[in-house]
């Protein structure tokens, strides 16, 4: 828009219209979206951080969270998590190639590996409940904890509805290399659940209480 | 946000395109698994190293771990400054405003305890 | 399928090919008059009045909630409200006037203006912005049909915890407030992502970040302090919903819980909140006054500087509104000084609009004297506030009439007024021709009148110890006086809103009688670009782009200097603005799915409330609304318009609509907002 008759060259070279910033409205757009969710997340790890030693209130163990977590588990789901982001520079990389079909290869595989994440968890909540008698209403931890990395998971699943999406929505059109920055922008935000489970691992999970 | 005019940035955008390699990308993906590995193992010897040692390192390597994602994972090394202050601006902004309130509880909680020594101190 | 298609298709006319048409996909739109134009609009104008007719209706609905209070309280001993009505009226008297009046207005100018200032076409994402509008409306009409369902929200407009708790706030009302703001909160954060973007990226070649009007710099602080304050408030709402109503303990001190966490995040987004109200006023205000005055605004970086330190510091004060809470002495004293400190950004810009004002050859027109009101006014109010930062005061005036006359005297003197000028200085260019300038005084003093008279009585109110949200008082209190000259007070207010529907209307009567007289472009002799366009704005904003080479830049293609320097006419407006002639300017089109897409929230919240089965309609809709939206192409190859000279030329060179042209490039445009919906 900034650009009506005048830039219509360099819309031709470029195949999108030339901006201010230079950074294209979508992609803009997208980052303002990530910078505002820093915020949400960063609510929701506060109230965490501030209730994180409450996990035995009204239940019948005095246990420490050490022994409510299970590390192990846990470790590797963040790894599965971890590695979806290196599945989905690749997918990035063969779109930017032109690369089709290694392109939706990688896109669903990144897809599979959040439906892992996103299995994990489920098992997890489910150990927490049945195993812990952790309900969501147990205490002032619980509410914390599952609001957390259920906000978490639901950014997942998002980001894995998008990612199929962009695979199956593009049956038809094709996913060439000018769907480059669609791509771009879906994996912008995946990475970005990604870095937010960084923290989450490391504040919820890793660090001790004390 | 700086005032920038339309010509000058069509140099960077070259520098866009300027993508690490597949094998590059790789090797930052073992970098990161090797981080974490690195993370768990502080998790698991905590006894030995301290509790203060294992928090520090812990959050140390979680700011690498998030900023070796966002500079090469999303591009932000390669991209446009504009987007980089965009986002660092929210995460600082967040992390500023967050410990401020969470260091005003700790205030709260102190100052239980200080204007009203007789009284019994009620459980916070 | 063939029953949701044949309401709305609307004749495509020899366009429409015959093609299979998938489950749910909606024909394109094509009305481009009467009311379904509306329902269907992407341009940022029309989206913009809409703002405004809603926060008006609102704005009548806030303003007999506030006449009840009056009523109530204009006696002692007063029995017209019960207590509990009384909560509920004072609750929703606040929450409608903040959320549905004075920041849907600020939209409303915001979302009219920005584009014609900047010299852009419309916005960065068009079809976001009426998932805005629409989501913002029917979050506004879900809070208010809280009435109808068991009574509203009746834990003042911040809700404390744990009051807000369904221990002691038993009803829905909370229930509404807490789910209806988060719809709304979701409306301000797609506007805020869509006018950045179209801020920094869509300005016209030599519109520079330092070249634009002070309305749109302040403007653009708003949309950053939403962009921003929205996910904090998010999720304290989220955290005060699944405490009433799946029973989890963030807020609850029976669990251990902190209720202090909800006061910490609500003013967290609170106090930005405020700014958030006030800088659009202060844009508006900043345009009117150098216009009047026949000068360039004093200190035009200043002014910029002074709004984004004012964004910046908004974040580092929110706990002087909890210093009776119980925060610590650490933390007041901190706050305490931030708060003093935030004073000396607000003083610069009344500096500046003195300046602006000195030696000026001043026209005193409704707009006007409306903008001098507000720095009169918002300075009464800013030096009741600079009180309250002096913590020691504060203890004595929290939850007492003094706060509430001040913050009357800032949102009201400040944001409102500022409103009210906005609406005389542009209504010619909105609608084409102008309110009646006579009238518009009478309005004026009404209006200023009213509200000393109103507000000025609850400072000495509230010094004399009368409590904020009691819903009666003694007569041996001596509260009595005060509060009836407030409560007439309130009624000249009222006669002034009426008195502004009044030339509203007149005035347009009028204007039909004269045989509808073009008021031109400039009818004020202004500075800014939206003036160099025919009144009312054309559809497609400007017929060619503009190349600024200043600030003012309207304003420097009307004068000149002679060898004296003394400042000459060189330009006649009609000279210098574009006629709105063009017809070969391809515009966004119109669609559906924003409207289905916002109509899924407040269905799914309803479900929330009543029973979870409705939200798997809303849920449906919302589904419906995204594939659609993804999947309709946002520029309709078959639209009905004027083809210039050159197809391909044109297609490429129409702007806003070009940068979506790439397939599905919507969906990135999804990705903000089906992002949010899930979590509801």
């Amino acid at each position: 828009m900034s650009s009506a008759t005048a830039t219509a060259e360099v819309e031709a070279d470029h195949g999108h219209p030339e901006t201010n910033s230079g950074i294209s409205n979508n992609k803009l757009a997208m980052w303002l979206f990530l910078a505002s969710d820093c915020l949400l997340f960063g609510a929701l790890i506060s109230t965490f951080l501030l209730y994180r030693t409450n996990i035995s209130d009204n239940t019948p163990f005095s246990s420490a969270v050490d022994d409510v977590f299970d590390i192990p588990f846990t470790s590797l789901s963040s790894f599965v998590l971890l590695m979806s982001s290196l599945t989905m520079v690749l997918a990035l990389s063969a779109v930017n190639r032109d690369d089709e079909r290694s392109g939706r290869i990688w896109l669903l595989t990144t897809a599979f590996l959040g439906m892992i994440f996103i299995g994990g968890q489920v098992y997890e909540f489910t150990v927490f409940a049945t195993e812990y008698d952790l309900g969501y209403s147990t205490n002032t931890w619980t509410s914390a904890f599952y609001t957390l990395t259920g906000f978490h998971g639901v950014h997942v699943s998002v980001g894995i509805l998008l990612l199929l999406g962009t695979v199956f929505g593009t049956r038809k059109s094709g996913l060439g290399k000018e769907k480059a920055e669609n791509v771009e922008l879906v994996g912008l935000y995946w990475h970005f659940v990604d870095i937010v489970w960084v923290i989450i691992f490391t504040i919820v999970y890793l660090i001790p209480i004390g | 946000m700086a005032v920038t005019e339309p010509h000058e940035l069509a140099a960077e955008d070259e520098h866009a395109h300027d993508h690490p390699s597949d094998s590059k990308y790789v090797q930052i993906a073992l970098l990161l698994g090797f981080l974490t590995a690195v993370e768990i193992v502080m998790f698991v010897i905590e006894d030995s190293l301290g509790a203060t040692v294992v928090k520090l390192g812990l959050l140390i390597l979680m700011a690498v771990k998030f900023w070796i994602v966002g500079a090469y994972f999303m591009h932000l090394k390669f991209d446009s400054k504009i987007l980089t202050g965009l986002f660092v601006f929210g995460l600082i902004l967040a992390i500023i405003v967050y410990f401020v309130m969470l260091s005003a509880f700790e205030f709260s909680f102190w100052n239980d305890g200080f204007v009203d020594p007789g009284l019994p101190s009620s459980e916070s | 399928m063939a029953i949701i298609e044949e309401p709305l298709a609307i004749g495509a006319g020899d366009h429409a090919p015959v093609v299979e048409r998938p489950l749910g996909d909606l024909t394109r739109p094509q009305a481009t008059e009467g009311w379904k134009s509306w329902l269907t609009t992407v341009d940022h104008k029309k989206i913009g009045i809409m703002y405004g007719v809603i926060a008006i209706v609102f704005f009548v609905i806030g303003g007999f909630e506030a006449l009840l209070i009056r009523i109530q309280l204009a006696t002692p001993n007063g029995t017209f409200l019960s207590p509990d009505v009384y909560n509920q009226v004072f609750t929703m008297h606040g929450v409608t006037m903040i959320f549905l009046v004075a920041m849907p207005l600020g939209a409303a100018f915001a979302n009219y203006l920005l584009p014609l200032q900047i010299g852009a076409r419309d916005v960065a994402f068009p079809r976001m912005n009426a998932l805005s509008l629409w989501i913002f409306l029917f979050g506004g009409i879900f809070i208010n049909t809280s009435w109808m369902l068991g009574g509203g929200a009746d834990g003042g407009w911040f809700n404390y915890a744990p009051n807000a708790g369904v221990v002691f706030s038993p009803s829905h009302g909370i229930d509404f407030y807490a789910l209806g703001l988060q719809i709304t909160g979701i409306a301000s954060l797609v506007s805020a992502i869509n006018l950045i973007t179209t801020v920094l990226n869509m300005r016209p070649k030599g519109m520079n970040l330092m070249r634009m009007p002070v309305f749109t710099w302040m403007n653009l602080v708003v949309q950053f302090l939403l962009l921003f304050a929205i996910p904090v408030i998010s999720v304290a709402l989220f955290e005060l919903t699944f405490d009433r109503l799946f029973d989890a303990n963030f807020f609850n001190p029976e669990a251990g819980a902190d209720p202090l966490l909800w006061q910490h995040l609500f003013w967290i987004f609170g106090h930005p909140e405020v700014y958030i109200l006030i800088l659009p006023s202060f844009g508006i205000v900043s345009e009117v006054i150098p216009t009047f005055s026949r000068k360039p605004i004093f200190g035009y970086s200043f002014m910029v500087a002074s709004g984004i330190t004012i964004g910046f510091m908004g974040w580092g004060v929110w706990a002087h509104h909890m210093f009776v809470s119980g925060i610590g002495p650490i933390s007041v004293a901190a706050f305490s000084l931030a708060t003093m400190f935030i004073a000396v950004p607000t003083g610069v810009k009344i500096l500046n609009w003195l300046g602006t004002i000195w030696g000026g050859r001043l026209r005193f027109t409704t707009a006007m004297m409306f903008a001098v009101g507000v720095i009169s006014m918002f300075t009464i109010g800013g030096l009741s506030g600079v009180t309250h930062s002096i913590a020691p005061a504060d203890t004595q005036q929290t939850d007492t009439y003094y706060i509430v006359a001040h913050f009357h005297y800032v949102v009201f003197g400040g944001t409102l007024l500022g409103f009210f000028a906005g609406f005389y200085f542009w209504w010619p260019k909105m609608f084409g021709y102008m309110l009646n300038e006579r009238t518009g005084k009478w309005n004026f003093w009404l209006q200023i009148v009213g509200f000393n008279v109103t507000f000025g009585p609850m400072h000495i109110l509230g010094l004399q110890g009368m409590s904020r949200r009691i819903d009666t008082y003694d007569s041996g209190f001596g509260f009595g006086f005060w509060n009836l000259v407030a409560s007439i007070g309130a009624f000249i207010i009222a006669f002034s809103v009426l008195v502004f529907v009044w030339n509203i209307y007149a005035s347009r009567k009028q204007w039909i009688a004269d045989g509808r007289p073009n008021v031109g472009p400039d009818p004020w002799d202004a500075r800014s670009l939206e003036w160099m366009t025919a009144s009312p704005t054309p559809e497609h904003n400007f017929d060619e782009e503009i190349e600024v080479e200043s600030l003012d830049e309207f304003w420097h293609r009307k004068y000149g200097y002679d060898e004296n320097h003394n400042v000459i006419r060189i330009a006649t407006s009609e000279e210098v603005a574009q006629d709105g002639s063009a017809t070969d300017v391809h515009l966004p089109s119109p669609s559906y799915y924003p409207i289905v897409l916002a109509l899924g929230l407040p269905i799914i919240a309803y479900g929330l409330i009543f029973s979870l089965w409705l939200c798997i309609p809303g849920a449906a809709l919302l589904i419906w609304g995204m594939v659609g939206w993804i999947f309709e192409h946002p520029d309709d190859p078959n639209a009905a318009h004027d083809h210039g000279h050159d197809d391909h030329h044109d297609d490429e060179g129409d702007g806003a609509t070009a940068e979506l042209e790439s397939g599905d490039a919507a969906e990135a445009d999804t990705t903000e907002t089906d992002e949010e919906p899930a979590n509801v």
